[in-house]
C-alpha cells in the first residue's frame, strides 16, 4: 500500500515539476505568458535584458537491447524525461573606461528536474530515479571580447521508493571565453560534473568528477561553425534557411543516480539494505536538427548511435570517486532525443555583437542539472540575407521609425 | 479504475491538451516582426559597406545595438506625443503646450543621443569609416524606400 502510495506520488512528482518550472520562469520574469499585450498608450520602454527566461523539457531514451555476455544483466535499456528553466534576474550593463565598450553583467537563476528510468532484468519497470536540482549562473561581458561564465548546480539524488534519505551533490562550471573574432574563439575553465557517472578512465588516468574544459570555435556562431568544447561536445553546427538549424556532433551524456540496494539485490555484493550509486555514461555519435517557427516555440529531435555504453554500481564514494562493485560496458545502440523549449519576453537587439552570441552559447550549452542537453532552439539572431527584396512584406508602419519626414518628399 | 489512476489519466489527458493548445497559440502568435527583420537587414547592410577589423566591430556593435534601442524608445514618444496632438480639440491649451514642450525635449533628447553615439564613433573609427556609416544607412533608407515605392 505505502510503496503504491509512493510509486503513484513520483508519478504525480514529474507534472508538478514542470507546473513549478513553469510558474518560476514567468514569475522571475515578471511577466504573464498568456497575456495577449494590447495596443497602450504608455511609453514602451527598451528591454533591459539580454536573455531571455526559457523553458524546456527533453526526452532521450534507448531501445532495450540484450546484452549477450552476461548472465545477470542480460539486457539494458534507458529513458531520460527532463523539465527545467532559466531565467534572468539580474541585468546590468555599463560604459567601460575607454568610455567606448559596453560590458555586462547577468545574474540567471536555473533549475532542472529529471526522472531517468533504466530497464534491465530484476528491476521493476516502473521503477525511476529522479534528480531535482536548483542553482543559478553568472555571466559577465568584459566588453572587450571576454566573457567570464559560472555555472552552480546543486541537486538531490533520490527514487522514487524513497527508502533512503536524498544524496546532495553539486556541479559547477567556472570558464572564460574569449571571443577573438566572428570566426575564432576559445574557452579554458574547470568543471566539477557527473556527466561521466562514477568517473572516466583512460589507459593512463582516471577523471573523477573534476575536469578541465577546453574549446574552441571555427567559424561564426551565426553560420556554419565547428565548435570542439572538451570534454563536453564535438560539433559541426550549420543553419538551414531562418527556422532551422542543425548539427553533426559526438557527446558524453550521463550521470550518478540513487538506487535502493534492495531493488538490485540480486546483483553480487549488494548491500541491500544501503543505496546503491548508479552511474551511467555513454558517447552520443548523431544528428540533431532544431526548428524554431517563431520566437516563442522551439523544438528538436535528435538520432544517431550511442556508443562506450558504460554502467558502475558503487556503494562507496571517497572524494568524487566511486568504486564500483558492478561494472559493465554495452554494445552500441540506437537513440532517440527530442525536446520542445518556450522563450518569453523581450530582450535587447544584440545584432552582430558576437561576444553576447558566445554567451547565447555557454547559456543554453549549459542545460541546469549537470545535464548535457540544450533546450531547444537558439537566442542566436540569424544573419539575414542582405538583398533586399528578401523583405517582400515591408510596410510602412514598420519602418517609420528610420525615417525623418522630409526623407519622405 | 481507481481514483488515483482515473486522476492521473485526466491530469496526464488535460497537460497534454494544454502542452499542444499552448503550441499552438505561439507558433500562430509569435512571428519576429517584420520591424526587426528590417533592423537585422539594416545591420547586414551596415556590416557590407564598412570593412570592420575584428577589434571594431566587438566595440561598434554592442554601441550600435544600445543606440538604435535609445533612440527607438525616444522615437516611440515622440510618435505617442504626435498622436497626442491630434487630438488638439479635446484638449486645453495648457496641455497642448505641455504636449509642444514635450515633444522639443524629445527631439533634443535624441540629438545628444546622435551626438553621443557620433563621438564614442570617432573614438572607435577612423572619420572615413564614420562617414561610411552614415552613408550606408542613407543608401539602406533609400533602397528601403524604393522597396516601399515598387509596393
Amino acid at each position: 500500500m505505502a510503496r503504491a502510495f509512493t510509486t503513484d506520488f513520483s508519478k504525480k512528482l514529474f507534472p508538478f515539476g514542470v507546473a513549478v518550472c513553469l510558474f518560476i520562469a514567468v514569475v522571475l520574469n515578471g511577466q504573464a505568458v498568456l497575456a495577449f499585450q494590447a495596443d497602450s498608450l504608455k511609453t514602451k520602454q527598451e528591454p533591459r535584458r539580454y536573455i531571455r527566461p526559457c523553458i524546456y523539457l527533453n526526452t532521450y531514451r534507448t531501445p532495450e537491447r540484450t546484452i549477450p555476455s552476461q548472465d545477470i544483466l542480460t539486457s539494458y535499456g534507458f529513458r531520460q524525461l527532463s523539465a527545467g528553466f532559466y531565467a534572468p534576474l539580474y541585468t546590468q550593463t555599463w560604459l567601460c573606461k575607454d568610455r567606448i565598450s559596453l560590458s555586462s553583467l547577468h545574474v540567471l537563476a536555473s533549475g532542472n528536474i529529471l526522472s531517468v528510468a533504466p530497464a534491465f532484468p530484476g528491476l521493476a519497470s516502473d521503477y525511476r530515479m529522479n534528480k531535482t536540482s536548483f542553482g543559478g549562473r553568472l555571466i559577465y561581458n568584459t566588453g572587450k571580447g571576454g566573457i567570464w561564465f559560472a555555472d552552480l548546480a546543486p541537486f538531490l539524488a533520490n527514487d522514487n521508493s524513497r527508502s533512503h534519505p536524498p544524496t546532495l551533490r553539486y556541479s559547477y562550471s567556472v570558464l572564460f571565453n574569449k571571443t577573438v573574432s566572428r570566426l575564432f574563439g576559445y574557452r579554458v575553465g574547470i568543471a566539477k560534473t557527473y556527466l561521466f557517472g562514477g568517473g572516466f578512465e583512460t589507459r593512463t588516468y582516471r577523471f573523477g568528477p573534476y575536469m578541465p574544459l577546453l574549446g574552441m570555435r571555427i567559424g561564426p556562431l551565426d553560420g556554419t561553425y565547428l565548435s570542439l568544447q572538451f570534454p563536453r561536445e564535438a560539433s559541426l553546427n550549420f543553419r538551414v534557411g531562418s527556422k532551422c538549424s542543425g548539427s553533426v556532433f559526438m557527446k558524453p551524456t550521463g550521470g550518478i543516480y540513487n538506487l535502493s540496494g534492495k531493488s538490485v539485490d540480486f546483483l553480487p555484493q549488494t548491500n541491500a539494505q544501503g543505496p546503491v550509486r548508479f552511474g551511467r555514461y555513454e558517447f552520443l555519435n548523431g544528428l540533431r536538427f532544431d526548428y524554431t517557427p517563431g520566437n516563442v516555440f522551439s523544438c528538436f529531435v535528435s538520432t544517431g548511435l550511442s556508443t562506450s555504453r558504460h554502467l558502475t554500481f558503487s556503494s562507496k564514494e571517497r572524494a568524487g570517486f566511486f568504486e564500483p562493485f558492478y561494472a559493465l560496458k554495452i554494445r552500441p545502440s540506437v537513440f532517440l532525443s527530442a525536446g520542445i523549449a518556450f522563450r518569453f519576453g523581450k530582450a535587447k537587439r544584440v545584432q552582430n555583437d558576437y561576444a553576447m552570441y558566445d554567451a547565447f552559447d555557454l547559456n543554453s550549452g549549459y542545460a541546469g542539472g549537470d545535464e548535457n542537453s540544450a533546450p531547444a532552439g537558439s537566442a542566436i539572431p540569424n544573419r539575414p540575407n542582405i538583398e533586399l527584396k528578401h523583405a517582400s512584406k515591408v510596410d510602412y508602419m514598420d519602418v517609420e521609425d528610420l525615417f525623418q519626414e522630409q526623407e519622405l518628399y | 479504475m481507481s481514483a488515483s489512476t482515473f486522476f492521473l489519466s485526466w491530469f496526464r489527458l488535460t497537460a497534454a491538451v494544454f502542452l499542444f493548445s499552448f503550441v499552438f497559440v505561439c507558433c500562430a502568435q509569435a512571428q519576429p516582426s517584420s520591424k526587426d527583420k528590417i533592423e537585422a537587414l539594416k545591420a547586414a547592410f551596415i556590416n557590407k559597406n564598412i570593412d570592420f577589423t575584428a577589434a571594431e566591430a566587438q566595440a561598434f556593435w554592442p554601441l550600435y545595438n544600445d543606440f538604435q534601442a535609445k533612440r527607438e524608445a525616444l522615437k516611440k514618444e515622440l510618435s505617442l506625443s504626435r498622436t497626442s496632438i491630434a487630438t488638439i480639440n479635446a484638449s486645453s491649451e495648457k496641455d497642448v503646450a505641455a504636449l509642444l514642450d514635450g515633444d522639443f525635449v524629445l527631439r533634443q533628447k535624441e540629438l545628444d543621443l546622435q551626438k553621443d553615439f557620433h563621438k564614442k564613433m570617432l573614438l572607435l573609427l577612423s572619420v572615413k569609416k564614420v562617414a561610411l556609416y552614415y552613408k550606408s544607412e542613407e543608401e539602406f533608407k533609400k533602397a528601403l524606400l524604393n522597396q516601399l515605392k515598387d509596393k
